[in-house]
């Protein structure tokens, strides 16, 4: 009797098994780890559900979480580490494919996409990133870089003119402020919490006095007289009242929103933002805001960080050929001019810059290209992680004064030489 | 088998694991056999003693002081009351709220712009603000504050249900024999 019983489950389950098999033929589910929200997992939504109408078939689910870049790492070290089948393709910043490639995070991309040359035609500051030993890492999704918001409306009405240095800068936020009688109003705002952004808030005075973080090997090259000048500058800004004095607390979303809420007069930020301020539903400062390059320092040349997010299939996906075929599509310059025109998010093929139904959304996306291109990357290292988090919490501590600039940048000297060697 | 599972094993990989270089953030040569140079490099560290010298400070303050405040809140849920319910689950919702929503809320509640404790301190009177994360004794504090909030309604719990053991009997024989209601606490 028991024997019976037990054959007869057995015969059940390789039925069930059988059908659910012809099943999958049919059916296939790609899960997507889409990042968080101002990787807009709204209009990556809008880009599956078209895949999906022209690939009967495969339904796909998006997965976000974590405001911040590092967060997301965070999340997908522990998702990657434990290597979950979980997710099949994932979002990551522009830093990350030479960590995650040097892990085994990530499935090689070449022989779905006919190997290195593939990333030709993306602008060269992806084309290196996404290319470690050789290989393709990822593809990329949207670009982008740093610029500097401004209330256009409120420098005109002070007759102030854009300023192309960070003393100009200073200088006119001062005017404007001071006239505007307002205590809620800050002049400039930056990101100063341990956020991965925190790493260019320490680079872009440091590049634009024209030094490099690292040598093309990976070496450490700090030059620290000119670390701490850069540190020294973000303090004066603080003491001058330009900054406001909590400004260690302060991460990209919270930039964003005070920008948004009319309360600030230049705001160092993302492109993604300009979306965000053109069409938000409470944005107070519609039809207000300016963008422009970002100041340098005297004497120096206008730096940017870059930043833009790829798309990686993770190598423990049970469905690769369908995600690579899926991450191919959402790197199309069609993709692009989709995500440009919906969503300001910076196009990754110098051709869509100057396209018109882009530049009816976004002006400025005319000059964007050339800074993207004259834009700095941050150090790439298979250890990024924690070259990031040594950079981001010094940078906090010299904000918050609980750590002079010297004592900020010895640590990070110290700390990075061994890792950045 | 049970505990040798959920602790024991646990435990003893965790052992096993510090004599190896590992890394989460993944890497080239994982997993090398390194003897004792995890042990070195910690006690080396300045970060290691901070923190533990920091562990040290909170447990000797929050234990104490979440033991005051579950008292209190003890005695004061022990009062009459019209319904019970409310009171135990006053009493109960800071302990089961999970540790890590707890910190993000206080974590807010401590933002120097937007936090509610600024606010309450500006309404009442506080000219200079304080940037409670921003100073690393205040932030100590706001830890402090934080732990005795969460684990003083544990012990509340539980003080709370001795109390309720106590026969009134006791408190009425005492109110007789003329003790005070100090003494009688």
């Amino acid at each position: 009797m028991k024997r019976r019983t037990l054959t007869q489950w057995l015969s059940a389950a390789v039925v069930v098994a059988g059908l659910s098999g012809q099943a999958a033929l049919a059916d296939t589910k790609i899960r997507v780890f889409s990042g968080g929200q101002n990787q807009r997992p709204d209009l990556m939504r809008k880009l599956f559900d078209a895949y999906q109408a022209q690939n009967p078939g495969t339904t796909i689910e998006i997965e976000t979480g974590g405001a911040t870049s590092e967060l997301q790492r965070q999340y997908l070290s522990t998702v990657l580490n434990a290597k979950d089948t979980a997710i099949d393709i994932y979002m990551i910043d522009i830093v990350n494919p030479s960590q995650y490639f040097n892990a085994g995070w990530l499935e090689p991309l070449d022989s779905y996409v006919g190997g290195a040359a593939a990333l030709k035609p993306y602008l060269p500051v992806y084309s290196q990133a996404n290319l470690v030993n050789g290989k393709v890492a990822a593809l990329p999704a949207f670009a982008d870089a740093m610029f500097m918001y401004y209330r256009k409306d409120l420098l005109e009405k002070h007759g102030v003119k854009e300023p192309k240095t960070w003393d100009e800068l200073t200088a006119a936020a001062k005017k404007i402020t001071e006239a505007e009688k307002n205590p809620s109003l800050q002049g400039l705002s930056i990101q100063g919490a341990p956020i991965e952004g925190a790493v260019c808030t320490f680079l872009l005075p440091y590049w634009s006095q024209g030094k490099q973080f690292n040598d093309a090997n990976g070496k450490l090259t700090l030059d620290k007289e000119a670390a701490t000048k850069g540190l020294d500058m973000w303090l004066k800004m603080v003491d001058a009242g330009v900054l406001k004095k909590n400004i260690a607390e302060v991460t990209t979303p919270v930039t964003v929103n005070e920008f948004k809420a009319g309360q600030v007069v230049f705001a160092i930020n993302w492109g993604f933002a300009w979306d965000v301020f053109k069409d938000a539903a409470d944005s107070q400062v519609k039809g207000k805001v300016g963008v422009m390059p970002l100041p340098a320092v005297a004497g120096g040349k206008s730096a940017t960080c870059v930043g833009g997010w790829q798309w990686a299939v993770s190598a423990f996906s049970k469905n690769k050929p369908a995600a690579a075929q899926l991450v191919k599509y959402m790197s199309t310059p069609e993709a692009s001019k989709f995500l440009a025109r919906e969503g300001s998010l910076l196009p990754v093929f110098q051709s869509v810059y100057t396209d018109a139904d882009v530049l009816k959304q976004a002006p400025w996306f005319k000059d964007a290209a050339n800074v993207i291109i004259a834009g700095q990357a941050r150090p790439i290292s298979s250890q990024y992680g924690q070259v990031s988090d040594v950079v981001r919490t010094n940078t906090n501590a010299a904000l918050a004064r609980t750590k002079t600039p010297t004592e900020a940048v010895n640590d990070i000297e110290g700390r990075l030489n061994r890792v950045m060697r | 088998m049970l505990i040798a599972l959920i602790v024991i094993y646990p435990v003893g990989k965790l052992i096993y694991n510090s004599f190896f270089d590992l890394r989460l953030s993944g890497g080239a040569n994982l997993g090398q056999f390194v003897g004792w140079l995890n042990y070195q490099d910690v006690l080396k560290d300045a970060d290691f003693w901070h923190a533990t010298q920091n562990t040290l400070w909170i447990t000797l303050i929050t234990v104490p002081g979440a033991l005051l405040v579950g008292l209190g809140l003890a005695l004061l849920a022990n009062l009459p009351f019209q319904r019970k319910w409310p009171v135990r689950l006053a009493l109960l919702l800071p302990w089961a709220l999970p540790l890590s929503f707890c910190g993000l809320i206080f974590a807010w509640f401590f933002n120097t712009d937007y936090g509610i404790v600024n606010d309450v301190l500006r309404r009442l009177g506080q000219q200079e603000t304080t940037m409670w994360l921003l100073r690393p004794n205040w932030a100590f504090a706001a830890i402090c504050l934080t732990i005795i909030w969460k684990t003083s309604s544990f012990m509340a719990l539980i003080l709370f249900a001795g109390l309720q053991m106590i026969p009134r009997s006791l408190y009425e024989a005492a109110e007789v024999d003329g003790a005070t209601r100090w003494q009688q606490f």
